[in-house]
Order: structure tokens, then sequence, then C-alpha cells
């Protein structure tokens, strides 16, 4: 998380709190179930959840502190994990839990738990959770196209570890599955909204910039003159260019001689570099 | 057969922290602990054990199969020898006949609340395990790359998880944190993928392992309720499950379990609240003693967070501070004070050894 200091690590802390909650809400839920527990007479749930919460925020969370935290330790970066120390979950659930087990009435008490879930679900914003939710396409819990890239490239090579270009998901995802490969791509290479101007393009060309002019080919599908590209394939050493079919290139790779197209996955289309010449 | 087999290394994993936790209190001739107590204190004492000899072998550049063996003959040593000593003691029968006994009691009274617990913890399980998704590949990919990368070259993290190149040094921020070596490890020993022990077996675990944990703060916070415990862990589950922000340990917790800094946030973090309760509980119930066991508890649960997760060294001290400063000072006790700087050293070392490392000393380069 990377928040930007306007002047006030007052607003720095509340933006950190505001950005880790996301879409849930569940940061009020937190503070009313605290200061029930403040007004309520268990001891234990005093020592175990208010006070050390009041010495967090009394330092941790203190703007006139917080400023010589993050510029001595230089922890802006990971500062919101400062709060997964309040145990928010446990607070809440357990003010619930102390709510609920005081009504007598049982059907008052069922339709009591219910609320209470429905209002958990309702803040903590269910509807974006499942949106993200990805049911396992396969045991190793990886998209079917790392599968099935890894048993092209090895139907094909002779060599022990081919070095291929692909698009940042895949450079991120592929070797987790097949570690045999070496990548021309580390995370530090990924480029977010390159800059594919003409002129931009032309100095990375200069500058024989072969790393970036390969990511943006890969990821952005941007088509470099034939030459440019096989110098930059040369250089890298590529051996497989595997290229996501969205991009629509293949018409642009299937006039390059020196790339020939071996097989395709569902979603990418597996390219062997001609080394033969 | 391998999604089987990384099935089958859950139940193995937790009798392998029982019985650490077994040994744990051998030592202490305090062998009379609830097995949910010794499985936790035991996740603790397996990962301390594991880091004392990882480490050495990992800043010499030994391969991975001598980690893998020296750590199977050692987990098989300690294994038997706790279980023989637990057997000739006699104490072994007594614990077990007396839960059963107890057990038998539970289920006259309580068995619809267990089952109601045995299902919420059942539901998370079964979502968890078919989640493909991990919100973010960025850090999941180098967790996992790392560790499929030292399986396949058979070292220990000296590969780049994303290209696959060999690294000039070993990465300082991730020193300390074996836990990613103990899957490899585990893949390499059981012939399983790494995918598979991280994702289904070290999530499966992290789920069990964390309900566990919240079971015994429920316990604790409605004493011989076991009603209030089960509605406790079903908002809880609630809560993790729908928490929709990239950045909370829910979230965490049910996208990227496997990770170290989730067994930190969701795992690690409930376990150091459940045992300073622990420890407050006890010294209201003998005020005079020294409550040495439960700082040897305490302390065994820091010194194995970092095999876990590096990060503890910036929030493991906050959590500690604010649960034992105000307690101490309620307490009047300056041996609270004491016990309480001495399970802080781990940190001070681990944090002494990064401010080192990011001036550029304490590095260890790959020949």
């Amino acid at each position: 998380m990377n928040i930007q200091y306007h002047g006030s690590w007052l607003k720095y802390i509340g933006h950190t709190f505001l950005q880790y909650d996301g879409n849930a809400k569940y940061l009020i839920l937190y503070m009313v179930a605290l200061i029930l527990i403040l007004l309520g007479r268990n001891k234990w749930s005093k020592r175990l959840f208010l006070y050390p919460m009041i010495l967090i925020f009394a330092t941790i969370f203190n703007p006139f502190i917080v400023g010589i935290l993050i510029k001595y330790l230089d922890i802006s970066e990971r500062y919101y994990r400062f709060i997964w120390l309040l145990p928010m979950a446990m607070v809440i659930s357990f003010v619930a839990v102390e709510l609920i087990s005081r009504i007598k009435n049982k059907k008052i008490y069922v339709a009591s738990i219910c609320a209470v879930i429905v209002v958990l679900i309702f803040f903590g914003n269910i509807k974006s959770r499942f949106e993200s939710y990805i049911v396992a396409d396969n045991k190793y819990k990886v998209s079917d196209d790392i599968i099935q890239i890894s048993q092209i490239l090895h139907r094909d090579t002779k060599q022990e570890n081919p070095v291929v270009a692909y698009s940042n998901i895949l450079m991120l995802e592929y070797r987790t599955y097949d570690p045999s490969v070496v990548s021309i791509f580390g995370r530090d290479d990924a480029i977010n909204d390159a800059d594919l101007s003409e002129e931009h393009i032309k100095k990375w060309i200069q500058d024989q910039n072969y790393k970036d002019l390969m990511y943006v080919t890969v990821t952005y599908g941007y088509r470099l003159p034939y030459d440019v590209l096989d110098q930059t394939i040369a250089n890298l050493n590529v051996d497989y260019l595997i290229i996501n079919k969205s991009l629509m290139t293949e018409d642009y790779f299937s006039q390059d001689d020196n790339t020939i197209e071996i097989s395709q996955s569902q979603n990418y289309i597996v390219y062997k570099v001609n080394k033969e010449d | 057969m391998q999604a089987i087999t990384a099935l089958l290394l859950i139940p193995i994993y937790f009798m392998l922290f029982l019985s650490f936790g077994q040994g744990f209190y051998l030592l202490f001739h305090r062998t009379y602990q609830p097995i949910g107590h010794k499985i936790i204190i035991g996740f603790f004492t397996y990962f301390s054990l594991f880091q004392i000899v990882a480490l050495p072998l990992k800043i010499t550049l030994a391969p991975l199969s001598v980690l893998s063996f020296s750590w199977s003959v050692i987990v098989i040593i300690i294994v038997i020898t706790v279980w023989v000593i637990s057997l000739k003691r006699d104490r072994i029968k007594i614990e077990i006949g007396s839960r059963i006994e107890r057990r038998f009691q539970i289920e006259r009274t309580d068995l619809i609340y267990i089952i109601a617990i045995l299902a919420i913890i059942g539901v998370q399980f079964i979502v968890i395990e078919l989640n493909q998704s991990v919100g973010s590949p960025w850090d999941a990919s180098y967790y996992i790359g790392e560790v499929v990368s030292s399986v396949y070259t058979n070292t220990i993290s000296q590969y780049d998880a994303y290209t696959g190149l060999k690294l000039s040094v070993l990465n300082s921020s991730y020193l300390l944190e074996n836990y990613q070596m103990h899957s490899a490890i585990a893949s390499q020993i059981f012939h399983i993928h790494p995918l598979l022990e991280m994702r289904t077996t070290m999530s499966g675990v992290i789920v069990l392992l964390t309900n566990l944990i919240l079971v015994r703060i429920g316990r604790m916070l409605f004493p011989k309720q076991l009603n209030k415990t089960a509605l406790f862990l079903l908002f809880i589950g609630i809560i993790n499950i729908c928490y929709a922000s990239f950045f909370s340990a829910a979230f965490f917790y049910s996208n990227r379990t496997f990770e170290g800094k989730t067994i930190l946030s969701a795992t690690i973090f409930p376990a150091t609240f459940y045992v300073v309760f622990r420890l407050m509980i006890n010294y209201e119930r003998r005020k005079n003693a020294k409550h040495t066991l439960e700082w040897m508890e305490l302390f065994i649960l820091v010194f194995g967070t970092f095999c876990i997760n590096m990060s503890a060294m910036f929030l493991m001290p906050v959590l500690l501070s604010s649960l034992l400063i105000p307690f101490a000072l309620i307490k009047r006790r300056w041996a609270i004070f004491k016990n309480y700087i001495i399970s802080l050293i781990p940190c001070v070392i681990v944090m002494i050894y990064y401010l080192m490392t990011s001036h550029g000393y304490g590095l260890f380069y790959i020949k």
C-alpha cells in the first residue's frame, strides 16, 4: 500500500485506515465494539482488546510518531501491516456474542443471530469478494493455459532450460508450475502504462534497450520493425515467445521469418525462434 | 495421487506439531495440557527447531537434499523419543483415558455445538481449498517460485523466483524465512509438486490451526459455554470470508493462506493473544508463581515466528508491548516487565541483522 503524504500525518493515518478497509466497513463495527467493551464490565475483554488498542493508537497510530517511524525505518509501504495488530474480527465477534447472549426469548435470540450474520455480510461487501473468487481449474490451482503451455514447450524443446519471453501475467505465474524455463523478465522488469509513442520506442532502439523492447512486444502487442524484433530476440537469446491471443498479433508474427508458431493453448500462441541460421 | 498425498500431509503435520508440543512439555514435566494447546505450541516449537537446522545449511549453500535428509532424521528421532518417554512415564495412558472420558461428557451435552464448530471450520476449509485466486499474484508467485526453484535446482533459496537465474547473494529480506524451505523439503521428500504442498497442504493446515486457536480463545472468553464459542467462530469466519479489502488480514487468510505474512497476521497474532491471555489468567489463578512455563511458551512463539515471516521484527514488539505493558502496570509486577523484555530478544536480534544488511553488512554471497 502506498499512501502519499500531503502535509498531515493525521490524514496519512486516516487514508491508511480507509484504504485498509477497502470496500468493507468493518472499521466502523470495530470502533462501536470497542466503545461497548469500554462501557462493559468484563475485565478480560478490556485487558485483551481495549488497553492494547489504546497503547497502539497512542504510539504507532499517533500522528506525532508516525512521521519518525516512516522516515527512519523506511516502512511506508508496510505501515498498513500495523493494522493487523488490531484484532478486529475477534473484537466484533466477541461483542456480538455478548450482546446476543443477553436475549432470553428463543425466537428473538435466533433472529438476532441471523441479523448479525446479515450485518457482517453487508459490512464486508460479499458481492465484491465473490467477484474475485475463482474456482480452481485444476489441482495445481494455476490456469489451464500454464499447464498446456508447459506441455507444448516440453514436447518441442531439447534444451534443459529454454529461454522464454512472455507477458507479465505469465511472468508471475508460469514458473510456479514449471521451473525449468528461464524467463528474461523478472519482477523489476515489469512496465506499467508503458509509453508506446514512436519517439520513446526509437530511443529504446537507439539505446539498445532490448529487454523493454521485448516487454512491450509480448505484453502490449507492440509491433517492432522485423529487423529490430530479430535483433532483440538474438540479443536476449530467446528460444520461445508466448503471446496472448487477445493482442491479435498473429499476422505480425506469421510474417516474421525468424519465429515459427508451434502450437496454441487456450489463450496463448507459442512461437519457436528459428536458430538454424 | 499427488493431490491425495497433499491432503494426507495435513493430519501428518498436525501429528508432528502434537509430538513437538508434547516434547516441549516433557522438558518441563508438564504434559497435562489440552491436545489443542499442545498442537499450537508444537507448531512454534517445530518451526523454531527447523530454523536452527535450516539456517546454517542455507548460509553454507548446502543442497536442499541435505536439509531434507537432516530434518527427516531429526523429526523421526524427536517423535520416537518423545512418545517413548511419554509412554514410559506412563502418563500418556492416563491422559488419553481421561480425555476420552471427558469427550463422552462433552458429546452428551454439547454435541450440536461441536458439530456446528466443525461445520464452520469445514466450510472455510472447502471455500479456501477450492479457491484459485490469490488476489495479487506478485508476492504469491515469489513465495511459490522460490520453493519450486529450490526443489528443481536442489538448492536452498539460491535462484530468482521469477527468472530462474542464479542469484549473486542470498536475499537478506527473506534470510530467516525458512518456512518456504520447509515446503520445499516436504515436496522433495513426498514427491509432490510444491504448488500442492503450499496451496493444498499448508493452506489446509493454516485454516485448521487458525480456527483451533480461535476455538481456544473462545473457550477462555466464554468458559463452559460452547454455544458462545461456536457463535464466536461463526462470526469470525464470516468476517474472514467476506472482508472485501485487499490489505486486510482476513483477505490474506482467504486468498493467500499459504504465505508467511498470512500466517503472521491471521494465525500468529491470534496465537499471541491466546498465549498472553493464558498467561494473564494464570497470573490471576496463581498469584505468587513464577509462570516460567507460560513465559517459555511466549518465547518459543516469538522465536518460531521468524522462521515464518520477518515482518514480525516490527510488528511483534508492538503487539507484545501493547498486551504486556498495561498488564504489568495493572499487576504492578516487575517480573512481568523483565520477562516481557526477554521475550523481545529475538525481535531485537533480527532487527539488528536487518539494519546491518540494509547497510551492506552481513550478506551471504553465492559462489
